[in-house]
């Protein structure tokens, strides 16, 4: 019953950020697309659930490309790689949560636009421009979300004991 | 001992899976792309229509036989997804695509060009890219530079002389002198000249024309 729950859970919650990043991706035509599936991604990392994102990031990397007009599979390389370095650091406190989702947002971005042998796509300030843009939306999403869901889990623990 | 490794081993086993459709996707040409989708599953009239208008506009071109060789592909890949450096397209060797040959927009506005060509797909270095380096002619002055991508939005115009008449909203097209483009592409407009000290040229900003607009098709042709 309990596994049953967790799994629709996850269900929910991938749905949920699938429908925001869906509607970042076509409604909003910004430059700079925050992305919901890598800052979900890092905070089941942070949480220890470590195998769900590892098999996660390989799903909404699929997603995330045909939300992106994306090569199927190369935004599932990028979340592989990113997630399992997460993996390292145990993170507990929103406030260093946010840190670390902006750190590896950051490093997601560059990942974005390696070229290989130590060279990028973009010349230096307009890389560093647009990475620092990118891991700002997404510390400002992880942030909310994890005020949004203490709050949530505070009023739960308040109505149950 | 396997489950100490789980993590190592589920990123490999995964990073494998990512690759392997990576690679398959593009010899297949198949690209996830929700234009793609929306055509084969839910039959998206306005995007037909949308379309049809596009790719007549590039028939259009091709009977006022502008180019020697004309070839026209369907983006499947951007990278990065904004001012995009490379661009993957559906044609390959097979469909008769060679490397270095200019690529536009269906206005004619120069996106770059090939660089690599694979047996079904190839990958286009576009204006944006840091190795882009291309030998220009400003519109009035006539003054030859090179502008150099990396900078995206921008492109950066070097080695006009700084007591250069140029203006702001001057359009800048490629010169006698490129090895791989013909003379007269339109490139873009400039945006912002800047003097500075201790130099003998302006730091000139060009506004590419592909930054203005989506790339969904795209004419290879010299």
């Amino acid at each position: 019953m309990e596994n049953r729950r967790k799994i629709f859970l996850t269900f929910e919650q991938i749905l949920l950020v699938s429908i925001f990043q869906y509607i970042f991706f076509n409604f909003f035509h910004t430059k700079i697309t925050p992305s919901f599936f890598l800052v979900y991604l890092l905070l089941l990392s942070f949480e220890g659930k470590i195998e769900l994102a590892l098999f996660l990031s390989f799903i909404l990397g699929l997603i995330n490309d045909i939300f992106a007009r994306d090569i199927p599979g190369s935004s599932s390389i990028r979340f592989l790689l990113i997630v399992y370095f997460s993996s390292f650091f145990v993170v507990k406190s929103i406030k260093s949560k946010s840190f670390f989702i902006f750190i590896f947002s950051f490093l997601y971005f560059l990942l974005l636009v390696f070229k290989g042998k130590n060279e990028m796509l973009w010349e230096g300030f307009t890389l560093l421009k647009y990475a620092v843009l990118f891991s700002l939306f997404n510390f400002l999403i992880g942030f909310v979300i994890g005020i949004f869901t203490e709050e949530l889990r505070k009023r739960w623990e308040e109505r149950i004991f | 001992m396997l489950y100490l490794f789980r993590r190592e081993l589920m990123l490999f086993i995964f990073l494998l899976f990512s690759f392997f459709i990576e690679k398959s996707s593009l010899n297949n040409k198949k690209s996830l792309s929700f234009s793609e989708t929306k055509k084969e599953n839910f039959i998206n009239y306005e995007e037909i229509i949308r379309e049809n208008k596009r790719l007549r506009e590039i028939l259009n071109l091709k009977e006022r036989k502008i180019f020697s060789y004309f070839k026209v592909a369907e983006v499947i890949g951007l990278r990065p997804y904004i001012y995009p450096a490379e661009i993957i397209i559906d044609k390959g060797r097979k469909d008769g695509i060679i490397e270095n040959i200019p690529v536009f927009t269906k206005e004619l506005f120069l996106i770059g060009k090939v660089e690599k060509v694979e047996e079904t797909y190839s990958k286009i270095i576009s204006l944006f890219h840091s190795n882009t380096k291309i030998s220009v002619i400003l519109g009035n002055t006539r003054e030859v530079g090179v502008i150099e991508g990396g900078y995206g939005p921008y492109l950066l115009l070097k080695y006009i002389p700084y007591d250069s008449k140029v203006k702001i909203n001057e359009e800048v097209y490629t010169s006698n002198f490129s090895e791989f483009y013909f003379p007269g592409i339109k490139i873009g407009r400039v945006v912002k000249i800047c003097k500075e000290k201790n130099s003998l040229y302006l730091k000139i900003w060009v506004k590419p024309y592909i930054a203005f607009q989506g790339v969904e098709e795209v004419i290879i042709g010299k």
